[in-house]
């Protein structure tokens, strides 16, 4: 056991020799909860649907803190950015919050969190990697407590170049990189009527906005200027370029088509049923079709492995890092709020850190937790392509994060479907983003 | 010559019905496809291996779909009872009585018919959160109790009943709310026939509002259900998809195959005389 | 005081309205009041600043929100004809057949009016699929390339429509065979003793005779296009590159993802105003027929 273990037990035996004698005051919290668990190895028939593992953590919370009643209710992804916010508007926010990063972050600038950095004891701080804690730091203050985090890289179908005997065009962990020649070569090389070698995905309201701006990292370009969020660089002859590129593999048919309005869901699929041979995504692919087949949704045998995006030379491109973590939103009632910091942090504990990594392929965020994917070959390649080429900014803790994406993707699309050449919409693109950072 | 004229007309419409009904047979088809039949290519007009599958996982899979169902049957419900009895009253009071302010009371509530919800949809929120109604069937319905569809329906239908009646009713000491409930609500029948049944349909079809004020899985109503199924980001079933669809659209059809009558009063009703 | 008294006479109307316009007031007078304030504010999810007519000023050099206005025209103008051509032809053709045929006929374009939006564009969504939907299947049969119907900006606007009219024509047929059963047949004896032929009749009598009705689809079907939500939102997210954005769809978008609660309500503001104009213009024509 961790030591880490080792002491919240201990702490919560002293706890609960001392807490009988002064009768706590009762406290209800409200956990919403993203849907991104089902299926946990060892109680699969417990956590067949979202949200029911939550429902057992906090449960195991109750029995801890019987005075704590714990309400917890799972959000569908598609309903986290309406429902939330419309909660909160009409005052109704939960009492903790478990979203991505980009949303969180949205919430902050908007004033209705608290601040943890006081509230989680310096010690367990250490314990989380530095560099994620600086990405949740926003105006000096912890907006919210990492949990765990994606990796965005390529993830390709290797039984498709296998059955036609080029897997060798396919990166590997001791060749881990390649360049743009090399990429096209590959994808060229298994395109047939019905299989597209590349799954892109620019959705109308700029979701999965990872998967384009790799494109653009890859030739040198950057979203915004400087470390601060007042200006946009996308504009540059690197993006133009990438962008150039991009356009001139959806024109040679190497893309599905719909790229511009096709769901998540949909590419995923198209993947699974080995429709699309290779696709920007996360490690969380493999649990998704892990899940996919066990609930019957496909059948096909597919092999994926994690691949680097290609590399140009002379430019270093980073992978976008994604986090996820629990925001807790302001509270009237110290005691509550005490209550809320205590839940949470019992919700990050290593042991569950590493049920987090294993069960929806995500990358824990405290050290304690070690390396709960040794020894799994995707997860050691991926390690290694970010050690390799470090983390990219995404610019997701902007104020105007939404905005900005929403307004790229459909300058994206609008040279897709060829309404812009490429100089055009990363002009309009400048001038539009520019506009709203400078209010 | 005229009967052949009839018959082109309806093989012409018999064509063009069939066109018309395709998403539906569509719908209600591929609910009986497994997953990887759905994305064939040529697609099967028939399903060639029909399978009960996507129902079993959409009732018994551990989705609450019987309690979408009931939530829905609950809501839409007490939503059409409200109608009726709101736009009977206010329709009747419209037409038959005289007061000060009333062609301006009407006409306000019929403008805000034609105003989407978004415009006053944080608001409404607002309150009704203030009230604890989120996550209540109260929350879900109380909105919707004032129909003003179903006022103008009733106060339409209201100027058919003699004033004669009313008088002689009035004559022989028949209170107010006597007279309303004794001799104006059993003549507005076919008038509040329809209003249920559109206020029902309303009820049942109301996905923004049930979006934001429902959000516990228990609470939510079959098409809520169902959009998170069409939707849903981890994997697209479409087998499921559809199948969800027809079971939140058979309820509808049965509705509709019994009140056939009263949809086509109503919606004549409700319009300009011809 | 004449009012006083008026008001103490009609006090069994204001009983009889009461219930009805207590809710109405509540739960649709103020909180429309009170979007229409918040139009006035710099608001997010909880900070509010006045900003008098800041918002509005903004929107008129908004070119999302221009081209979202210009979209919501794009589709009354192509789906409002359509639904008026096709139903009056199709409630012409009932109206010549017996009693059984026109039920099951008006039953037939009735029925996918009362599924819910949600549940016809999750089957619409499948039939656009460009890799295997029914469409591109059947478009491939007579030779047509493979078209991505959503995600391709010419064609986008188009499909939405369609699929607006695949459940908007039961109304209108219904209404129309209605005012045709209210011409009478003595009209068209006249007409046929002057020669008149069948299409003449029809340009001549029939349709200035139904012009009311006409006239009340015109304006209801235009108002729901101005409403169309559902179908943005499951379909296109109003992409590709706002091709299908409407004015509906960008206030949520406003209000929900970029939280910007007091420019939605501006453009709620808008809407308001253009759907109210319509809806002014309806009540005028409805007033000049229903007051008997």
């Amino acid at each position: 056991m961790k030591r880490s273990v080792i002491f919240l037990l201990a702490a919560l035996l002293a706890a609960s020799l001392v807490v009988p004698a002064m009768a706590e005051e009762p406290v209800t919290l409200r956990f919403w909860t993203d849907p991104r668990f089902r299926n946990i190895a060892g109680m699969e028939d417990k956590t067949s649907l979202p949200g029911e593992w939550e429902m057992i953590q906090a449960q195991e919370f109750m029995k801890l803190y019987p005075h704590v009643t714990i309400e917890v209710e799972v959000i569908p992804f598609e309903d986290l950015t309406v429902r939330v916010p419309a909660a909160i508007a009409a005052g109704g926010a939960p009492d903790i919050l478990k979203d991505y990063l980009g949303r969180t972050a949205q919430y902050w600038h908007e004033g209705v969190l608290e601040p943890l950095e006081d509230l989680i004891p310096q010690d367990e701080l250490a314990d989380y990697l530095p560099s994620l804690v600086e990405m949740y730091t926003l105006d000096g203050h912890l907006h919210a407590l990492p949990s765990y985090s994606w990796v965005g890289h390529l993830v390709a179908n290797k039984a498709i170049w296998d059955e036609k005997g080029l897997g060798h065009l396919l990166p590997t962990i001791d060749n881990p990189s390649w360049t743009v020649e090399e990429f096209e070569a590959a994808i060229e090389a298994v395109k047939e009527d019905s299989l597209w070698p590349f799954g892109l995905f620019v959705p109308p309201d700029g979701q999965a906005d990872y998967r384009y701006l790799a494109f653009f990292w890859v030739f040198g370009a950057k979203l915004y200027e400087g470390g601060d969020y007042s200006r946009v660089d996308l504009n540059s002859p690197e993006g133009v370029e990438a962008l150039t590129w991009l356009k001139s593999l959806n024109d040679r048919e190497l893309i599905q088509p719909g790229a511009t309005t096709m769901t998540s869901a949909q590419l995923d699929t198209m993947l699974w049923r080995g429709e699309i041979a290779m696709m920007g995504n996360t490690a969380a692919l493999w649990s998704g079709y892990t899940n996919a087949l066990r609930d019957g949704k496909v059948t096909r045998e597919i092999d994926l492995v994690p691949v680097p995006y290609p590399t140009v030379p002379g430019v270093s491109a980073g992978l976008a890092v994604g986090p996820t973590g629990f925001a807790i939103f302001k509270q009237e009632d110290p005691n509550k709020l005490k209550w809320a910091v205590e839940f949470i942090r019992f919700l990050n504990q290593p042991e569950y850190q590493q049920i987090y990594a294993q069960n929806a392929s995500q990358f824990p965020v405290r050290l304690s937790a070690g390396n709960p994917h040794e020894g799994k070959p995707h997860f050691e390649m991926i390690q290694k392509m970010l050690e390799l080429y470090g983390a990219e900014d995404l610019g997701v803790t902007s104020t105007y994060y939404n905005q900005v994406r929403t307004l790229l993707s459909t300058e994206i699309q609008a040279v897709l479907i060829n309404q812009k050449t490429p100089e055009q919409a990363l002009a309009d693109f400048e001038r539009e983003a520019n506009r709203i950072l400078s209010r | 010559m005229k009967s052949t004229k009839r018959m082109l007309a309806a093989a012409i419409l018999a064509v063009a019905a069939v066109i018309y009904l395709l998403p539906l047979y569509w719908m209600i088809t591929g609910s009986f496809k497994i997953q990887s039949d759905t994305m064939k290519v040529p697609p099967e007009f028939f399903p060639r291996n029909p399978t009960l599958a996507n129902y079993r996982a959409l009732l018994f899979g551990g989705m609450p779909a019987f309690r979408w169902l009931f939530n829905s049957i609950v809501i839409s419900a007490a939503i059409a009872f409200g109608s009726v009895v709101t736009s009977a009253m206010a329709g009747y009071g419209f037409a038959k009585k005289n007061f000060p302010g009333r062609n301006w009371l009407f006409w306000l509530m019929l403008l805000t018919m034609t105003m989407p919800l978004q415009i006053r949809l944080i608001p409404l929120f607002s309150m009704v959160r203030q009230f604890n109604w989120s996550n209540t069937y109260m929350g879900a319905v109380f909105p919707h109790l004032a129909y003003p569809f179903g006022v103008f329906l009733v106060r339409q239908f209201s100027h058919t009943i003699p004033n004669d009646l009313l008088d002689a009713a009035r004559v022989d000491g028949a209170s107010e709310i006597g007279t309303f409930t004794s001799i104006v609500m059993p003549l507005l029948k076919p008038a509040l026939a329809a209003v249920a049944i559109f206020s029902f349909i309303q009820g049942w079809n109301d996905y923004m509002w049930q979006l934001i004020v429902l959000n516990q899985n228990r609470m939510l109503t079959l098409p809520l259900g169902v959009a998170k199924l069409v939707t849903s980001a981890s994997g697209y079933d479409l087998g499921l998809a559809m199948a969800g669809a027809t079971f939140a659209f058979l309820p509808m059809l049965v509705v509709f195959i019994i009140f056939q009558r009263y949809f086509v009063q109503g919606i004549t009703m409700g319009a300009v005389k011809g | 005081m004449p009012l006083i008294r008026s008001i103490v006479k009609g006090r069994w109307g204001y009983f009889f309205i009461g219930p009805a316009y207590v809710l109405f007031t509540i739960f649709t007078i103020y909180p429309l009041f009170e979007g229409i304030r918040l139009s006035f504010y710099d608001a997010g999810l909880k900070m509010r600043t006045w900003v008098g007519f800041e918002n509005y000023a903004r929107l008129l050099t908004d070119s999302a929100f221009r081209r979202a206005f210009l979209n919501t025209l794009h589709f009354v103008v192509i789906i409002v004809p359509v639904i008026l051509v096709l139903s009056l032809l199709f409630a012409v053709l009932i109206f010549g057949l017996n009693y059984v045929l026109q039920s099951i006929f008006r039953a037939a374009f009735y029925l996918p009016s009362v599924a819910s939006g949600v549940v016809l564009v999750a089957v619409w969504l499948w039939i656009y699929n460009p890799t295997y939907g029914l469409l591109n299947y059947l478009t491939g049969l007579v030779g047509l390339p493979r078209i991505a119907w959503l995600g391709d900006a010419r064609w986008a606007l188009p499909a939405l429509s369609v699929v607006v009219i695949s459940w908007a024509l039961g109304r209108p047929i219904i209404l129309f065979i209605a005012g045709l059963n209210g011409i009478s047949r003595e009209v068209y004896e006249a007409a046929m003793i002057d020669g008149a032929s069948s299409w003449q009749q029809f340009i001549r009598i029939t349709l200035p005779l139904l012009t009311p009705t006409t006239v009340f689809v015109l304006v209801t079907q235009t108002i729901g296009v101005f409403q169309t939500f559902v179908v943005v939102q499951l379909l296109t997210r109003g992409g590709p590159a706002y091709a299908t954005q409407t004015i509906v769809y960008s206030i949520y978008v406003t209000a929900f993802q970029f939280l910007q609660f007091g420019y939605a309500a501006a453009m709620g503001g808008v809407l308001l105003v253009v759907s109210g104009s319509i809806a002014l213009f309806q009540l005028r024509l409805m007033r000049a027929d229903i007051e008997y």
